[in-house]
């Protein structure tokens, strides 16, 4: 299983804050690999991502790129770009 | 020190306990204070609050990183980082940034170091709230990822 959270105004589109997945057995997962699986199952991220949106990724808290791989017990996080301070 | 929280913080005693940790090697303290300040846009409906939402336990990691990196390069000799959360009024502080060094080049670029790589790498978002009921998601400025090549070494 893993964690996927997402935040700010993701959240809000999707009405997401997190949810639960379980890996496909016997097959390397990837960010990439989840983001595809989002996308299809849910409308509101898939809109997101085709209007071009900046989607930054962090997995185990640590900001990634998509081609890093995914193991169950991980956390994955969506979220715009920041704007602290 | 590092800390993410909803209270306001006192910068007095911020000051004091910087001081406290910076030792008598240290002969530059340097502080910044972010507010929240009105809307500039005239045309616009008031500004009433602004919401600060973060991603608890990768903030923590983010500003520690972001502080240790600024010890290294400045030889800070201490380092504060306090950002407030939640739903916060005109005038309120929201983040203040306090460095130490034995001299004040270090004090005063280390200061805006931190600041520029907060704004670029702290999983923190803000949302402004409008007089007429209007809510909307402050984006992400061209300027403030431009400020980051000025540390590029």
């Amino acid at each position: 299983m893993i964690k996927i959270i997402f935040l700010a105004r993701l959240r809000e589109l999707i009405d997401i804050s997190e949810l639960s997945i379980e890996l496909a057995k016997h097959q390397v997962s990837t960010v990439e690999t989840v983001i595809t699986m989002l996308a299809e199952q849910y409308p509101a991220f898939r809109d997101y991502l085709n209007d071009e949106n900046p989607l930054l990724i962090a997995v185990n808290q640590e900001i990634t790129g998509t081609e890093r791989e995914i193991h169950s017990g991980d956390e994955l996080a969506f979220f715009p770009p920041v704007t602290g301070g | 020190m590092i800390k993410i929280q909803k209270e306001d913080f006192s910068v007095g005693e911020l000051f004091a306990s910087l001081k406290y940790t910076a030792g008598n090697r240290s002969g530059a303290i340097s502080t910044f204070t972010g507010l929240v300040r009105e809307n500039d846009l005239i045309d616009q409906p008031k500004l009433t609050a602004l919401g600060l939402e973060h991603y608890p336990g990768m903030t923590e990691k983010a500003l520690t990183t972001i502080a240790n990196q600024a010890i290294k390069m400045f030889s800070l000799t201490a380092v504060i980082i306090v950002h407030r959360v939640g739903k916060l009024s005109i005038g309120e502080n929201i983040v203040f940034i306090g460095t130490a060094s034995a001299h004040r080049k270090s004090a005063f670029d280390s200061c805006e170091y931190i600041m520029d790589f907060l704004k670029n790498k702290a999983p923190f978002w803000k949302k402004e709230y409008r007089s007429d009921g209007s809510e909307n998601w402050v984006e992400q400025k061209q300027k403030d990822r431009d400020a980051l090549k000025k540390w590029d070494t």
